[in-house]
């Protein structure tokens, strides 16, 4: 068990050895000593994992928890750094190390000549290890210290290349925004402290031999719902959302590994992975649960709308994972724990696939994002080209590929708790295999736009193109990779024009992420006996707080041929449409606007808010408050002239005049006070 | 007390005095002595304020090391010193920061008065926080004023003699209070001492709260003018941007970083220690003028065109946050308070310093004349944005451990001011972010091109700074095992003073056993309902 120190301590002092010496390693030396420490860290991801399940003293309902140190003593308020060992934080950190390990690979190619690559790797190690201690920690409130570390991360890597005015605005953005979440994140551990008196999930959540809620039979319905949406808010912070999600389109301003890793598969499904965490709280509030599947439902089909109409390749997958991560929520709150877990861990497969193959014909490219100039590549990106279909039919929906298991299983619960919320996410399923249709046909089929569009002068473009600057906020824009990614640009010089695949360390990640994607199935798949999640989940989420979902053996028939009929179509239309030689303009500017919030948004930001901000600045505090201080000031002093004279100099008469008039006040205190 | 056979605290408070004079003494045609020894006279004090925490006893709540001696005997005034956990690492945080303060930042003018200046500065500021006796603590707190304005007036910026003035006038108006309040209570209280004046704190806190409530009331209003002055709270803070704007760098540092560490500091030992009624009853002005504070300071930061007036106005919004603390009246809330204060010192300590160092290289603090400055000067924009985090609260430094313990501490008493309080976690990161977006990101043009980056000094002496950071925030334990006892049982004496203000039991915790000469409620420390032992639920963590 002691492995499960060595987790959470190789990618700590990956960053440690790469924020002091990562300039000396330097590149690729960098990236190799990040990339083997993760892939340490999910070996003994591992080794915890087996032993974990060796354990059958099933008393303890698989729960371990190893003590790091105290960190905060303060009279009753005691929390200690500890690991929590159990099966959900073990479910979590095999796929986040797992996976990270393989962006980490990929970016060793990716990053190639950057300016900055040892900075990328501390950024990325460090990522690692908070996102080990998010998953892995023993209390909400050490998970706290995890949730922000990633949310620094992912400031530092979105906000990589610095030096591009829209990279920087999305960073900060994507931090405040999600500062808002921790709002309620914080509110809820002031919340629970003041309830339970501690925050530790053994003492908040119970164990199986305290019992549910640490002993409390039951929880006060209020109680229990403004808790658990505050863990929502905090939750709908860091996996974007409505009403925050407006920063995870923008954060793709950061390199492509950054979005693969932080802003599809892992980071971004902590709000999930809370919200699973909390269940016995939400158990007792089913206000929340309504609230959070109804904000799924909607994140999940707004997002998907807004896919449609993107031209930026990265953009498309971002909403596409927003949609996603609204799927999960959906699952959540109809209460199936498991199947929200399952397609997130499915997602994390396909989805940073997409995102690596993605990045892959960025990279061939020469860091062109539009789809708009891309097409036919599918003859130049030989291993690229199949991968990238398989996550295409993962996501789409497509059986036997994982996302299908995954998503059939949400559906069901869906429907189950509401027919609508059902409707919602079939009709949802139509639209993603077309969007993703659509994504698939312009980059991969029909003609070769980037021949005509960048030409030979695609290399005196970089780094002057004013357009570039200042991009985020125009949805379906293109945030292109170029300006700050000169010297990636550079390292390539040799290949001219053509597209070309990408070397072995990037498109050995995308073979081996498509090969899960394609085997995903075996982790729960709702039949044969394949429900493995579900069984080792099953202490985690006991009935008694999750109950089994029952959904007729027919009725899941009917649903199931229903959303892959709808998938079915949805991908006919998508690449019917979109296969031609000529593009279709069929982007409605509504929904390429992303319905046009943001812009609302940020017009109020720039507009009212910040001009009653100057206002208050300005006018209420330097004439205001300010003014009546001088104003007593100069009423004081009487004249400006003395005024003027104190100032020129006399300030030590100035000073024992004071003095005298202190010693007067003195006297006549003394003589009143004494006196009476 | 003490394990210490000689007066330590006393040599404390001579030391950087004895510097002083060791310095402007020094024959003029010694100038390039002045520095290297003032330097080491603040070194030296340094490792005076080192031992002090190392033979400070963890888990006691009285005062330590106390050494007094006859003083204006016939007026009840006395050289009392002693240190406690409240007061501890204040003291040791000074010792830190004058080294840094005068070794980091460049020096134009008059080397040998500004030493000066210094150390008898850093002299009256520790004195100030292990002062005993009120007329000590008065007079030491009155002598700050001095330096303070000489070093603006002196060494500041374009604006400096107003700043300056404004900052003397304006906090000796507010200490003219103080004066007042400090007599009226010693008068006030020698008939219930037996007719004999004394300014000595533990006396006064015996019969204080036997005083009439409506005196109570006056007198910690006149104290709290004084404090709030200090603090600076909102509306009394217009002083405070000017003179941190106008003062040099090394002056910005220690006024921000300490100096006015003095108000919140002295609000928590004499108003709230002296007068706990009259605290309890007034608490709701002063935690409605935190919470503005921590929301007006950021707001009106995140508008402003000048870095180091954006800098100054964040800590209108910190010294929100130790107010409320304070007048949460709990254990998390009181030592989170506490553990604030030294945060402030290294956090906004270090800013300045780097403030200034963007001030030398470009001559201009006008945001919208720097940006891009990252590329030339990564490490500086590197050491700028680990600063930044801690002020924002990012768990794993130092600011999110003081910030938390207000928070839930505050929210265990006075759950909407803590509400309000903690959209100070958006709002900070808002002005910081923003000021971080527009100086160190972007496109570098013109002289933001060629941007020297941190010399080796500079790194040396802000290396201090960011070790305190990282280590309080990833290890605050040897800290709050110090402070909390103390705290705690400054609570108790709160709940005792008033059995009709609930503190729930996990808001108070231990309390510990004091010397007989230092305890202030007749031996009876723990009224009923307030629990003695230690409430520790959910340790967990080790199975």
């Amino acid at each position: 068990m002691n492995a499960a120190y060595i987790v959470l301590a190789l990618p700590l002092a990956g960053a440690l050895l790469l924020v002091f010496g990562g300039k000396r390693l330097g590149d690729p030396l960098a990236g190799w000593l990040a990339t083997i420490l993760s892939f340490g860290s999910f070996a003994a991801v591992l080794v915890t994992w087996l032993t974990l399940l060796g354990d059958n003293a099933a008393g303890n309902g698989r729960l371990i928890e190893k003590n790091i140190f105290t960190w905060l003593p303060v009279a009753g308020l005691h929390v200690n750094f500890a690991l929590r060992i159990d099966p959900l934080s073990m479910t979590m950190a095999l796929f986040v190390t797992g996976v990270g390990s393989l962006i980490h690979l990929y970016s060793i190619g990716y990053m190639r000549g950057d300016r900055d690559y040892p900075r990328f790797f501390f950024l990325l190690n460090l990522f690692l290890a908070s996102m080990i201690v998010l998953v892995m920690a023993n209390s909400y409130l050490f998970s706290f210290v995890g949730w922000e570390g990633v949310g620094f991360c992912s400031y530092g890597l979105v906000g990589f290349w610095f030096d591009r005015e829209s990279a920087a605005v999305a960073a900060k953005k994507a931090f405040v925004t999600n500062r808002v979440g921790d709002f309620g994140f914080m509110v809820a551990l002031f919340l629970m402290f003041n309830h339970f008196g501690s925050f530790n999930y053994s003492t908040v959540l119970g164990t199986a031999s305290s019992g549910l809620l640490g002993g409390h039979a039951t929880l006060n319905g209020t109680f229990a719902t403004g808790l658990g949406l505050m863990i929502f808010l905090g939750a709908a912070g860091k996996s974007a959302q409505i009403p925050l999600y407006m920063w995870l389109p923008d954060a793709m301003e950061g390199p492509t590994p950054v979005s693969a890793l932080i802003h599809a598969a892992t980071m971004v499904t902590a709000g999930v992975y809370l919200v699973a965490r909390s269940a016995p709280i939400l158990h007792f509030s089913h206000s929340s649960q309504w609230v959070i599947a109804c904000i799924g439902a909607a994140t999940m089909f707004f997002a998907a709308t807004i896919a449609c109409a993107q031209n930026d390749i990265k953009r498309v997958l971002a909403y596409s994972t927003l949609s996603q991560l609204g799927y999960m929520f959906m699952a959540e709150g109809a209460g199936d724990y498991t199947s929200g877990l399952y397609h997130m861990i499915n997602h994390a497969f396909f989805k940073a696939l997409l995102f690596l193959g993605a990045g892959s014909v960025i990279h061939a490219l020469h860091d062109e994002q539009d789809m708009k100039k891309m097409g036919a590549l599918r003859k130049y990106l030989p291993i690229t080209f199949p991968t990238f279909i398989i996550g295409y039919l993962a996501l789409s929906g497509i059986p036997p590929f994982d996302g299908f298991w995954s998503k059939d299983d949400i559906l069901a619960s869906a429907y189950h708790m509401n027919f609508f919320l059902w409707l919602a996410g079939a009709v949802t399923a139509g639209l993603t295999a077309y969007y993703m249709s659509r994504q698939v046909a312009l980059v991969w089929f029909g003609k070769a736009r980037w021949s005509e569009a960048r030409g030979d002068s695609a290399h005196a473009a970089v780094g002057n193109d004013p357009a570039a600057e200042g991009s985020t906020v125009a949805p379906g824009g293109t945030g292109t990779e170029e300006a700050a990614h000169a010297p990636h640009e550079g390292a390539h010089g040799e290949h001219s024009g053509r597209p070309h695949e990408s070397p072995p360390v990037m498109t050995l990640p995308l073979i081996i992420l498509a090969v899960l994607s394609t085997i995903g199935w075996l982790i729960n798949a709702n039949f044969g006996g394949f429900n493995h999640l579900e069984k080792f989940l099953e202490p985690v989420f006991p009935t008694a707080i999750a109950p089994a979902i029952h959904v007729a053996t027919n009725t899941k028939w009917v649903l199931g041929i229903i959303t892959t009929a709808l998938a079915f179509i949805g991908l006919f239309a998508g690449l019917r449409t979109w296969r031609k030689v000529e593009v279709p303009a069929l982007e409605p500017a509504f929904l390429a606007h992303g319905w046009y919030i943001d812009e609302a948004l940020a017009a109020t930001v720039s507009g009212p808010i910040e001009s009653g901000a100057d206002a208050m600045a300005y006018e209420l505090d330097a004439r205001g408050v300010d003014g009546a201080v001088n104003g007593v000031a100069s009423l004081i002093t009487g004249t400006g002239r003395q005024l003027r004279r104190v100032q020129t100099g006399y300030v030590r008469n100035y000073a024992l005049g004071l003095a005298g008039g202190l010693a007067v006040i003195l006297a006549y205190v003394a003589a009143r006070v004494g006196g009476a | 007390m003490s394990t210490l056979s000689f007066p330590i605290l006393t040599v404390a408070i001579f030391l950087p005095l004895l510097g002083a004079a060791v310095v402007v003494l020094l024959p003029q045609g010694r100038a390039s002595l002045v520095r290297p020894v003032g330097l080491a006279f603040a070194v030296a004090e340094l490792a005076v304020a080192g031992t002090i925490v190392a033979e400070f006893k963890a888990h006691d709540a009285g005062f330590q090391f106390v050494s007094q001696h006859a003083w204006l005997g016939q007026f009840g005034i006395g050289w009392k010193v002693g240190v406690d956990g409240i007061s501890l690492f204040l003291v040791a945080m000074t010792a830190v920061l004058f080294p840094v303060a005068m070794y980091g930042p460049k020096l134009v003018g008059d080397a040998k008065s500004f030493m000066g200046w210094m150390l008898l500065l850093e002299a009256a500021l520790i004195g100030t926080f292990l002062a005993m006796d009120l007329f000590l603590f008065f007079v030491l707190f009155e002598v700050t004023l001095v330096p303070g304005y000489f070093l603006i007036a002196g060494w500041g910026g374009f604006r400096r003699n107003y700043a300056a003035m404004k900052f003397f006038i304006y906090t000796f108006a507010g200490s003219a209070f103080l004066f007042v309040g400090i007599l009226a209570l010693v008068f006030l209280v020698a008939p219930l001492n037996g007719g004999r004046e004394t300014f000595d704190l533990i006396t006064l806190a015996r019969y204080a709260s036997h005083l009439p409530t409506s005196d109570q009331e006056l007198i910690f209003a006149a104290m709290a003018v004084a404090f709030a002055v200090k603090m600076p709270v909102v509306p009394f803070h217009t002083w405070m941007p000017d003179a941190y704007t106008e003062a040099p760098t090394a002056g910005s540092m220690i006024l921000a970083g300490l100096l006015f560490k003095l108000g919140t500091y002295g609000i928590l030992r004499f108003g709230v220690y002296l007068l706990p009624k009259a605290a309890i009853d007034l608490a709701p002005v002063l935690l409605t003028l935190g919470a503005v504070g921590i929301v007006y300071g950021c707001i009106v930061a995140a508008v402003q065109k000048d870095l180091k007036r954006l800098v100054a106005y964040g800590s209108v919004a910190d010294v929100g946050f130790i107010v409320l603390g304070v007048f949460a009246f709990t254990s998390q809330g009181i030592s989170g308070s506490v553990f604030e204060m030294v945060n402030h010192g290294l956090t906004t300590g270090a800013l300045f310093f780097l403030v200034g160092m963007l001030l030398d290289r470009r001559g201009t603090l006008r945001i919208s004349e720097l940006g891009g400055i990252q590329k030339s000067a990564p490490i500086l924009a590197g050491v700028f944005i680990v600063v930044v985090m801690a002020a924002v609260g990012l768990p794993g430094l130092n600011g999110f451990v003081g910030e938390f313990l207000v928070l839930v501490g505050t929210f265990i008493t006075h759950r909407w001011w803590a509400v309000v309080g903690t959209s100070g976690v958006i709002l900070s990161a808002v002005y910081l972010l923003w000021a971080y977006q527009r100086v160190f990101q972007g496109r570098a043009t013109g002289a933001n091109e060629h941007v020297i980056d941190m010399t080796w000094r500079e790194k040396a002496a802000i290396a201090p700074l960011i070790v305190g950071i990282v280590f309080l925030g990833v290890y605050p334990k040897p800290l709050l095992d110090r402070v909390t006892p103390a705290v705690s049982n400054l609570v108790a004496h709160v709940q005792y003073a008033d059995p009709g203000f609930h503190i729930p039991s996990k808001g108070v915790g231990t309390v510990y056993a004091v010397p007989a000469d230092q305890n202030v409620n007749g031996g009876q420390q723990t009224p009923t309902g307030v629990q003695t032992a230690a409430v520790t639920p959910g340790t967990g963590g080790t199975p």
